[in-house]
């Protein structure tokens, strides 16, 4: 964190000398897409970044965290925004990975490349009772036979993998017998290492330092060329074993394809600039030189060896979206006391709406089923992403089939049996349980014009229809919802707006 | 040491102060108001924390909830309308007592009740947790599957619908889990060839939509029209001395609210439940009960709490929650970067004991605010739910909104409050799918990565001895519950064979 504002203060130095030179360029805020959840490292380290180009550009910057997919749709979106240097995006390792992998047709060159802010190599480890003393005793266990040795790091074919089945295929064994369990993350590959449940983990240093500070793990080497100043005892792959090897994990910032060039070399001099004192950073200068003709040669690096081992294109044809579950009506309405949760007995009710639910889900357990099957997993691996989803449609089909069957056969006579403890129970709220009245349908409808309207009109506008539309559903006089509804929404928007930092959609107000 | 001064700075500073204060008055609130639970509060409230620090966003889920859950005895007291769940059990005997002009007591003893309870919760959270998780250090994902299946297990299985509901509810969590890319192969799953469903069905939309939505509109067309007949006199005088002299109760009540709560995917509902019931079976007085008695309101309420602060133990040491609200808090923890388990304890204690700081704040915060929520009580019933409903929704519809800043978390959101209301129109319970969407990955990928170590083998799910134990526990439980609901439908069907036989 502490190199990252160092090196932004820098930046930003630089570009206000810069700044003052071009004069007009940023005349309104810009925005920032983030492709990884707020909270995260990218998400942190890329907040750092705005807020101090903020202060320089004089303008601000709203951050927009575009997650999901493994970072594909953040991507997506920074490469099919307008290329008019009013949108920037932090770009990931996992961009080099996409294409070899088969998610998603995205590489470096759908960008213009600004700068890279953050280069981490990772490092081997194994338990503090392992028998590998030193990289090399490992070294020579990988050489005799790299599939009786499971190695962890977070998902297949990201960077902590490729790293593994690069070092294998260095050292001269075959790279596709290397034994791999995936997990979600470093951290719960860190956690099956410290269990005892596997050999070695490979992962970056901070993910693992409260593990070996604990005593719990030991690193036996970085995989890079150089020693981390702040871990001189780990040596790095070159001294341990005398094999010349780089990849990092990174993290830097770019524009959609086609930005105008003075906007680009605005952006890029000072980033650039930035990571020249290299002195001070080692191990940091293999990447930051790299990137001065800017990410290609990393990128390259690190897809060189994924492009072969296990990773064939996982596509699947698309079809239309249907949800099944819409595909009903509700039954007959019920009281649902809220004294309920004792009385299964009450449950038995024969019920045409439950038999329709119990077919409903029997159905949709047997169209998960069909397209879960269709998934196909990696060669190589006992249990694919498929079975789950299968599990999944099968449990749905068999109670779903219970269910109906329940309802069907129940005794009739318990029907009535649904207040609870005597006659005289407690207020329930809810006298309707159908949809199919003018509120409920209206309170969908509002919902709905909300989603078609709001791009539309923008928020303020629409958002105030709609409250005003629920406000006079609920009953309330047309006064009051006249005075309400601007008001409540011009609140929630001031603080989301300017508060969080969410950017609502402006709308013909825009 | 170091850790405890750490969260000391992390939670005595003005932004989590006001944070926990704003958070509570917010929890106060909408726990207050008749058929708005402690579970809506949360789930409109994580939007807001999506852009706090982590500290502060924890801070904001406990003191909410442990507040609304309080005032839910607000509505029950005075209009027989219990607020949550859990608060349904002594609703009988807290609304006979306002009748008879005890209002403030019975408002007291709830509020000074969980407060003891909160306290005691508390304390077992504090000393339990750290030993847990010391022991948990050694787990590997052989465990962690059995755990989250047990907890998920006992979820669909406790639930108000019977096993093939509670069953049904679970997969349909499990399955929403699995939209998106699979985490371990990037394999595209249920997405159909869209971008937006490639990116996973976001818990915070689902979560709104199952929860804020369907009870706009459950709840929102009906009014309360009634306004309580009894005043509000000081809630505190008096309710020390009838707590003393039902000590028993206060304290047989926390323990086992602490120990229900504390069990993985069981929560803290059913735990209210089972200690009114021992207390009426124990009393001197049973007959007095359900009639404005306050020996089991003592019990219960205290059991209410106690088991909201133990519920926590599961959610921070595993990752498994018990109910609806850990299983939200466990979500933010993740969305913060704080994952929950046994490295939360061990490696960043820090962040352990800020949370428990923020427990003992957010229990003593009730004294206060509950006296002055007793005392507005009857303004609290006077907002008109015409506005309430409108802000409400369209809260739910900037939050879903923000989590992606696109539309499609408000689709989602609309979508799953209609297929949430039908199904609890149907008695299907809520939570299990919630704990689904949560727990679906972990129990996943503790499958696959296992699977992968034993090359295969189910077998080796059994090998390890902690495992194995977890593992046959799970099956015992199925075979149990399957085995009770097979006899009690032969019996209903041989009962209804004899009547038809030999009529009455």
């Amino acid at each position: 964190m502490n190199i990252v504002k160092k090196i932004v203060l820098a930046a930003t130095a630089t570009l206000a000398m810069v700044g003052s030179a071009v004069a007009q360029y940023p005349e309104r805020p810009l925005t920032l897409i983030i492709p990884w959840a707020a909270g995260g490292g990218t998400d942190a380290t890329g907040r750092i970044i705005a807020t101090m180009l903020e202060e320089k550009l004089g303008q601000p910057i709203t951050i927009n965290n575009r997650t999901g997919a493994g970072g594909i749709v953040g991507h997506e979106e920074i490469k099919a925004a307008a290329p008019d240097g009013y949108t920037l995006g932090i770009i990931t390792t996992e961009l080099s990975m996409y294409k070899p992998v088969g998610t998603a047709n995205l590489s470096y060159e759908d960008y213009d490349l600004i700068g890279l802010f953050n280069a981490d190599p990772s490092a081997v480890f194994v338990r503090a009772d392992s028998p590998y003393q030193t990289m090399a005793d490992l070294a020579e266990a990988i050489k005799a036979d790299p599939a009786a040795i499971q190695a962890s790091g977070a998902n297949f074919g990201g960077l902590n993998h490729l790293s593994w089945v690069s070092l294998v295929q260095l050292l001269g064994a075959p790279a596709e017998k290397a034994f791999w369990i995936p997990t979600d993350g470093a951290t719960p590959s860190l956690q099956l290492l410290a269990s005892g449940a596997i050999d070695v983990a490979v992962s970056q240093f901070p993910e693992a330092q409260a593990l070996v500070d604990a005593g719990e793990i030991r690193p036996l080497a970085y995989l890079g060329n150089e020693a981390n100043p702040k871990q001189p005892d780990v040596p790095p792959l070159t001294d341990a074993l005398g094999l010349e090897f780089s990849i990092a994990g990174w993290r830097g910032l770019a524009v959609p394809k086609g930005t105008p060039e003075e906007i680009v070399t605005q952006l890029t001099g000072p980033l650039r600039r930035s990571s020249t004192p290299r002195s001070s950073r080692p191990s940091w200068t293999a990447a930051t030189t790299a990137w001065s003709g800017p990410v290609a040669p990393i990128s390259k690096s690190i897809c060189a060896p994924a492009a072969k081992p296990s990773t064939p294109p996982l596509r699947r044809p698309a079809s239309s979206p249907a949800d099944t579950r819409q595909a009903f009506r509700p039954g007959r309405p019920l009281g649902r006391p809220g004294l309920r949760l004792l009385e299964e007995e009450n449950m038995k009710s024969r019920s045409l709406a439950d038999l329709a639910l119990g077919i409903v889900f029997a159905l949709g357990g047997a169209f998960i089923l069909s397209q879960a099957l269709a998934i196909r997993g990696m060669p190589g691996m006992p249990v694919g992403p498929g079975l789950f989803p299968t599990i999944t449609g099968i449990g749905m089909m068999v109670f779903g089939a219970v269910l109906a069957f329940q309802a069907w056969f129940a005794p009739a006579s318990e029907a009535s049996a649904i207040v609870p403890e005597g006659s005289d129970a407690p207020q329930s709220l809810d006298t309707q349980s159908s949809l199919l009245n003018p509120f409920s349908l209206g309170i969908l409808a509002c919902v709905v014009a909300s989603i078609v309207l709001i791009p539309i009109l923008g928020f303020l506008i629409a958002g105030t229809l709609v409250t005003f539309a629920v406000v006079l559903l609920g009953g309330g006089r047309l006064l009051t919802a006249l005075i309400f509804a601007p008001l409540a929404t011009g609140l929630i928007y001031a603080a989301f707006v300017y508060g969080f930092r969410v950017p609502l959609p402006h709308g013909l107000l825009g | 040491m170091d850790a405890f001064v750490t969260a000391l700075g992390l939670v005595f500073n003005l932004e989590t102060l006001l944070v926990i204060v704003a958070s509570a008055i917010f929890g106060l609130f909408v726990g207050a108001l008749p058929g708005l639970t402690a579970t809506m509060a949360t789930a409109l409230l994580v939007p807001v924390t999506f852009y706090m620090a982590p500290i502060p966003a924890i801070a904001a889920i406990i003191s909410c909830t442990a507040m609304a859950i309080t005032a839910g005895d607000l509505p029950g007291t005075l209009l027989r309308i219990p607020g949550t769940p859990a608060s349904a059990a002594y609703v009988e005997d807290s609304y006979r007592m306002a009748q008879n002009g005890q209002a403030g007591l019975a408002i007291g003893i709830g509020v000074i009740g969980s407060v003891l309870g909160g306290l005691f919760g508390f304390v077992f959270l504090l000393f339990t947790a750290p030993a847990l998780a010391k022991f948990a250090l050694g787990f590997s994902s052989f465990e962690y599957f059995w755990l989250a299946v047990l907890g998920l297990s006992c979820a669909a299985l406790i639930s108000s619908g019977g096993i093939a509901k509670g069953a049904l509810s679970l997969l349909l969590g499990l399955f929403i889990a699995q939209v998106g890319l699979d985490p371990l192969t990037a394999a595209q799953r249920f997405t159909f060839g869209s971008t937006e469903l490639a990116g996973g069905i976001s818990f915070i939309p689902a979560m709104i939509g199952m929860f804020a939505l369907a009870e706009i509109l459950r709840a929102g067309r009906s009014p309360i029209s009634k306004v309580p007949q009894v005043n509000v006199r000081n809630p505190f005088k008096g309710t020390l001395k009838v707590i003393w002299q039902y000590r028993k109760n206060q304290a047989r009540g926390s323990i086992i609210g602490s120990l229900i709560g504390a069990l993985p995917g069981v929560g803290g509902d059913l735990a209210a439940w089972v200690t009114y019931s021992l207390a009426k079976r124990t009393s001197k007085t049973p007959e007095k009960f359900g009639k404005g008695h306050p020996e089991g309101l003592v019990e219960a309420g205290a059991t209410n709490n106690a088991a909201l602060s133990s519920s926590w133990i599961p959610a921070m040491v595993f990752g498994i929650p018990g109910d609806a609200v850990t299983a939200i808090a466990v979500g933010v923890l993740v969305m913060k970067g704080l994952d929950p388990g046994p490295q939360l304890l061990t490696v960043n204690p820090h962040n352990f004991y800020a949370v428990m700081l923020v427990f003992v704040i957010a229990n003593l915060l009730m004294l206060p605010l509950g006296y002055v929520a007793a005392r507005s009580a009857r303004r609290i019933f006077e907002v008109p739910r015409a506005l309430l409903n409108a802000a409400i929704l369209l809260f739910c519809i900037v939050g879903s909104y923000s989590i992606n800043n696109t539309m499609f978390g408000v689709i989602i959101m609309l979508v799953l409050g209609i297929v949430a209301f039908i199904l609890e129109s149907r008695q299907f319970a809520i939570a299990p799918i919630i704990l689904g969407i949560v727990l679906g990955p972990l129990v996943e990928q503790n499958f696959t990565t296992s699977m992968m170590i034993t090359s295969g083998n189910f077998l080796g799910f059994f090998s390890r001895p902690i495992a194995g134990a977890l593992g046959i526990a799970t099956l015992v439980i199925w075979g149990l519950a399957i085995a009770a609901t097979i006899m009690r439908a032969r019996r209903a069907r041989a009962e209804q064979l004899s009547a038809q036989t030999s009529p009455p």
